[in-house]
Parts: structure tokens; sequence; C-alpha cells
């Protein structure tokens, strides 16, 4: 949730010069509707988006929007959040079967990703793309913490 | 329907092989076909059943390059895989885990097994010109490459200047300190600090250890630098020495969770006494914790017994104290993280409580002393309007006749007299009156009622006349459903004068 405060405090402001250049990335939505177990499901897809979104932000290091502190600190905190989860399902992986198959969340989520890298290249890294990217990932942990949460109200043992 | 695309580095192969430049989704299911060629003929095609690339795709071995220190080895891992951003595990690039085994290569060389997430890692406490050999494989979730070729370094003589040792992190008021031991002096010192997130990033990190502000060429086996400088994450620390020609190896490096250290301002506090109790105020410096409480101490300031308050609220009210007493309070805060960290506690604050609920009783009896002279006066009043009544609203006979009947009302004759006074509520009554001796039924239940309510409102009235008495008051409680709209002091008047029933 705190990286989530984050992104949202730098997608402000937007410059509207900006808006020429917005793109449907087609974020997965109901991925994890239909999979099970559910909960285990919800922390992979949280480990995919950390880590990915750690994996764009450090290997094209977008200084153009953001500064270099506070660019270090999105990086500290996805990259915990990343470590935090890849423990919690490390354990869970122990328990139950260790299964050979990707899950389909976990490709929906890569693909995804793919589309937002691409575009960044075909976009040259420019300023207006970083910011429609920030603002994208931005949409990418709040869609999934709000389903989180609407399962939590609906599951009683989650 | 489908449009087959040809597979370019895969056309006209003769062997039964062809390697191919990936420009393909990895993770989209993919479909592939072949078929043979012949001068002007093919043969059907050959459908491969679909797969998903990445699911389908194994891992290959890591590579490495090995640094050679005096007495340890810089290991540097390269993931599986092109690394110029067209490889199939790009996206995987921070879920690598690596497992290494190490030895020394010679007869009694103990291989070392050791699984690293880290693409830099460093293998410390070896002897001087010694052969070390290592080999590794990666892995990636149930994904397991192959080893790696054995690779081979040997360590180089002892170095003149020695690497500081045993550094330590703490903090101190609102400052950091590092310190390490050494043996020599003369020698400088340079603290440098790295972002723990850069150890897991593949790409080269070592131009990523940053200067700590304070810590470069001093003489001093510690520096110390503001808690501003950092924020509160995971971070790796190391030091050099240098004598002005030579420097030495860096020390190991230590890693520091910098939130385990960082120091928690006090509150400031302050209080109010009222009665019995205080009321306190804690403030928290700044807003920088999630979930915290307040720790409170309380003491007289006479004796030395103290008793301790927890609160999350920061203002609070101490009830049951004794009045007139000083009391002194000071406050901290407890963080609830996992440290279970705590702030010094604030300056000491002592407040004397205010004169308690004993002197408070005097001001009681003035408030019972006046509450019975109101009454007294009531009473007073009560009777005085009887007499005034009594006075204005002459007592008469009525003609023997009128006497037999028994409950009717002498509405009547009193509206006659009474209508020099109060009108308003008459008037009403004037109409009304006459529906009375109408329905003698609803006066019958009036009166009972009222005669009942009335009986002990009877006190100091005089006996004279009573049985006209009572007829008066018979009619005048009759009046009193309809006058609700009369003042209440008149009702009142008019109930009073009722009877003392028979």
């Amino acid at each position: 949730k705190e990286n989530a405060r984050l992104l949202i405090s730098m997608s402000y402001p937007f410059p509207l010069r900006c808006l020429k250049d917005i793109k449907g990335f087609g974020l997965p939505q109901n991925i994890l509707s239909y999979s099970w177990p559910v909960e285990r499901n919800i922390k992979e897809a949280f480990y995919e988006i950390s880590m990915q979104a750690f994996s764009i932000f450090s290997r094209h290091s977008p200084i153009s929007i953001w500064k270099e502190e506070f660019l270090a600190q999105i990086k500290s905190g996805l990259s915990e959040q990343k470590e935090h989860l890849k423990r919690c399902l490390e354990e869970e992986k122990k328990q139950s079967k260790n299964m050979q198959v990707i899950q389909q969340s976990k490709l929906a989520l890569r693909r995804y990703f793919q589309r937002i890298e691409n575009y960044l290249k075909d976009k040259k890294y420019s300023y207006c793309a970083w910011k429609i990217v920030a603002v994208e990932i931005k949409r990418c942990f709040s869609y999934f913490l709000k389903f989180t949460e609407l399962l939590r109200e609906n599951q009683v043992s989650f | 329907m489908d449009n087959w695309i040809k597979l370019p580095g895969c056309q006209h192969i003769t062997g039964s092989k062809c390697d191919f430049f990936p420009l393909i989704n990895f993770y989209e299911e993919i479909k592939f076909r072949v078929r043979a060629e012949e001068e002007n003929s093919t043969s059907s095609w050959y459908y491969v059943d679909p797969f998903i690339p990445f699911q389908k795709a194994r891992l290959g071995p890591p590579e490495v390059r090995l640094e050679a220190e005096d007495k340890a080895v810089i290991i540097y891992l390269f993931r599986p895989g092109k690394r110029d951003g067209t490889s199939i595990w790009d996206m995987d690039a921070l879920s690598f885990e690596f497992s290494l085994v190490f030895w020394e290569n010679s007869s009694h060389g103990e291989e070392q097994e050791i699984k690293t997430n880290f693409y830099i890692s460093k293998m410390y406490d070896l002897s001087t010109e010694t052969t070390y050999c290592l080999k590794a494989k990666a892995r990636l979730s149930w994904k397991v490459s192959a080893y790696s070729p054995v690779y081979c370094i040997n360590t180089t003589a002892e170095h003149k200047l020695l690497p500081p040792e045993n550094v330590t992190f703490g903090a101190r008021n609102q400052s950091y300190v590092l310190t390490w031991e050494y043996r020599d002096v003369n020698v400088t010192f340079r603290a440098q600090w790295l972002h723990a997130f850069s150890k897991l990033t593949p790409w080269d990190n070592s131009n990523e250890w940053k200067q700590i502000p304070n810590c470069e060429n001093v003489r001093t086996t510690y520096c110390v630098f503001p808690q501003s400088v950092f924020q509160k994450k995971e971070y790796y620390f190391r030091v050099q020495a240098s004598d002005g020609n030579d420097t030495s190896f860096w020390s190991k490096e230590k890693a520091v969770q910098t939130e385990m250290y960082s120091t928690i301002l006090p509150p400031v506090v302050s209080m109010k006494s009222t009665n019995d109790s205080l009321h306190v105020f804690v403030k928290a410096p700044k807003k920088q914790f999630d979930t915290f409480t307040y720790e409170i101490i309380l003491w007289e300031n006479a004796s030395h017994t103290e008793r301790k308050l927890v609160s999350k609220r920061s203002d609070i009210i101490i009830p049951g104290l004794k009045p007139l007493t000083p009391y002194c309070i000071k406050a901290r805060v407890l963080l609830q993280d996992k440290w279970n960290k705590t702030s010094v506690f604030s300056a000491v604050v002592c407040e004397k409580t205010k004169p308690g609920a004993a002197a408070s009783i005097p001001w009681v009896i003035p408030v019972i002393v006046i509450l019975l002279l109101a009454v007294i006066a009531f009473c007073v009043m009560k009777l005085l309007w009887k007499c005034f009544n009594y006075v204005f609203f002459p007592v008469f006979k009525p003609p023997c006749s009128i006497e037999h009947f028994s409950e009717q009302p002498f509405g009547n004759l009193l509206l006659s007299t009474s209508e020099e006074q109060t009108e308003k509520c008459f008037i009403i009554e004037n109409t009304q009156s006459v529906i009375i001796v109408e329905e003698p039924e609803e006066t019958d239940e009036d009166y009972r009622k009222y005669s009942s309510q009335s009986s002990q409102d009877s006190g100091n009235y005089s006996n004279e006349d009573e049985s006209l008495g009572n007829q008066i008051s018979e009619a005048l409680l009759q009046l009193k459903p309809q006058a609700l709209s009369c003042p209440g002091e008149l009702v009142l008047g008019l109930s009073s004068l009722g009877l003392h029933s028979s």
C-alpha cells in the first residue's frame, strides 16, 4: 500500500501535453477470479507486479520524471515488497506439491508488462512516455489492491 | 485463417535441427509446422503441438567471472541467456537463484556449497597465493540448469595495507555512527554505502557505491553523519584504508536496516488540572509512524511510586487523584514495529490538582437552602392565591333550587363573575359550558380524575362553606380539561383550590 501511495504521489502533476501519447495497455482484469487457490495466486500476482515494476524502473532509469532519491525510494519499496512475497511463496511451495505449470495469471501479467516495455522503447523513453507508464503502473497496483480488499470482505478465512 | 510466418534461420535446412532468433512472444501460445521440400514437391505439413515458449524453455548454465584479492575472491555471476535485451529470461532477471560450489584446489580442499540471489558475491578469509575454483548453476522456480564449467583463480600475495575490520553501525542522538577497527595509525579512511536492492540486479553495480558524507579522508576509526542522509531502508556499508599512496581492499560489507536504529524524538507533554483529575496532552514530534502508543508515567511529587499508563490517544484524563497534590508526568513513544523501539522520555511536567470534592461541598449547601426557600415561597404563593380567589371570587350561596343538581356545574354563575378577570380562558368556556350541562357523563369523569389529583393540594384551605366550596371547585375543575391554553399557574391555582376529598 505504501508503494501505491508513493506512485500516486508522483503521478501528479500530469502534464496535459502528454495526453496525446496515452495508450491503453490492456490491464489484465479478472485473471484471479477463476484461479485456485486464490490467496496464493494473489501473492504471486503481487510478486510479479512488484518485480516487473522494479525491473522497468531499474533497467531504464526514469530520471527524467523523478529525482534520484525518490526513484531510489520507489525501488527500495518495490524490492522489499518483492522479497517479502518471495519468502511467503517459498513457504507455501514447500507445503504444497510443486506444480510445474505456469499460471495463466502470470503469463497474462507478463504480456501486459511486455506491452508497457515495448511502448517505452517505441517512444524512446521520452518524458511523456514515462509519465504515462508511471500512471499505468499505479493503476495496476490500485486495481489489485482493491481486488484483494474485496476478496477479504467476502472471504472470512482470508 | 492463420497467418503462418516463415521462421528465419529455419528455411532450406538440410539437417534435422535449426536455431532461430526468437522474434516471438515468449508468453503466448505458439504453433509450428514443418514440411519437407524437394525440388518442386512438398510433403504435407506436420503440426507441432502448440506450446508456450516460456513454459517449455530450459535454463542454460550461468556465466562466471572471478576477481582475486589477497584474502578474498569476488564472484561475478551472469544469468543464462543473452544480455542484449532479447533473452527469454529478461523479465525474470530478479528471480534467479544461484547455487555455487567453491573449493580450494588442493588435496584437502573441502567443497563449500553456497546459495545466493546476489549477482556479486565475495568469499572472505582465504589464504594468500592459493588457487580456488568455482562452479555454479542457476535456478528459476522449478527450472534448474546444469552446472557451469569450472573456473579457477589464484589469490594474490598479501597486500600491505589491511582492510578495516568489524564494521559496526549505531545511532547517537540524531546521527548514525559507523565504527571499525584498525591496527595501524597514520592512515585515512573512507566509507561508502549501497542500496540493498542493487545487489539483486544483474547490472553492474560496482559504480553504484556512493560516498558517505563526513566519511572521506577521516583519521578516526569512526565517522558520524546525520540520520537524514538515509531513508528507513536496507543498506550496505564498507570501509577502506589509505596511507596516501596505497589503498587497502574493501572491508567486509555490513548490512544495515536503518529503521532498526533510527532515533525517535520524544513527545511533548502538557497538563491541565481539574478538581480531582489531570488532563494530559501528549504531542508526538512528527507524524512518522503508523502504529504507536504513548507510555505515560505518573507519580506524586513527594512519593516515588509510579503509575504507568498506556494510551493511543493524545489527550487523556487521569481521574481519581488526590486533590491539592502536585503530580508529575513524563511520556515516551512506543512503536509497535518489529523491534519495539521507544523514544527517550519527554521532559517532566508537574502540576498541582485543584481543590477536590471536599471543597465543592460548601456550594452544594447554599443550593439546597435556595431550593428549600423556593418550595416555601411556592407554598406561600399558593396560599396567597387561595386567599386572593377567596376575596375576589366571593363565595355565595346558590339558590336552593340549584342545589338539587348534585354535580351540575355552576359554570354559568362563575362565568358571569370571572369574566372580568381572565377573559381568554373563560371565553372559551363560555361556549363549552353549555356542552358540559348537556353531557353530564363527561364531567363526572373529569371531576373524579381531578379530585384525586388535587386532594393533596388542600393545604391550608379553610373549611368554611365547605359544601359550596366543593361545588365551586367542581365547576372549576371541569373547566380544566378545556383550559389548556391557560397559563400554567392559573391551572395550578384552580386545581389547588380543590378538594380535601370527601
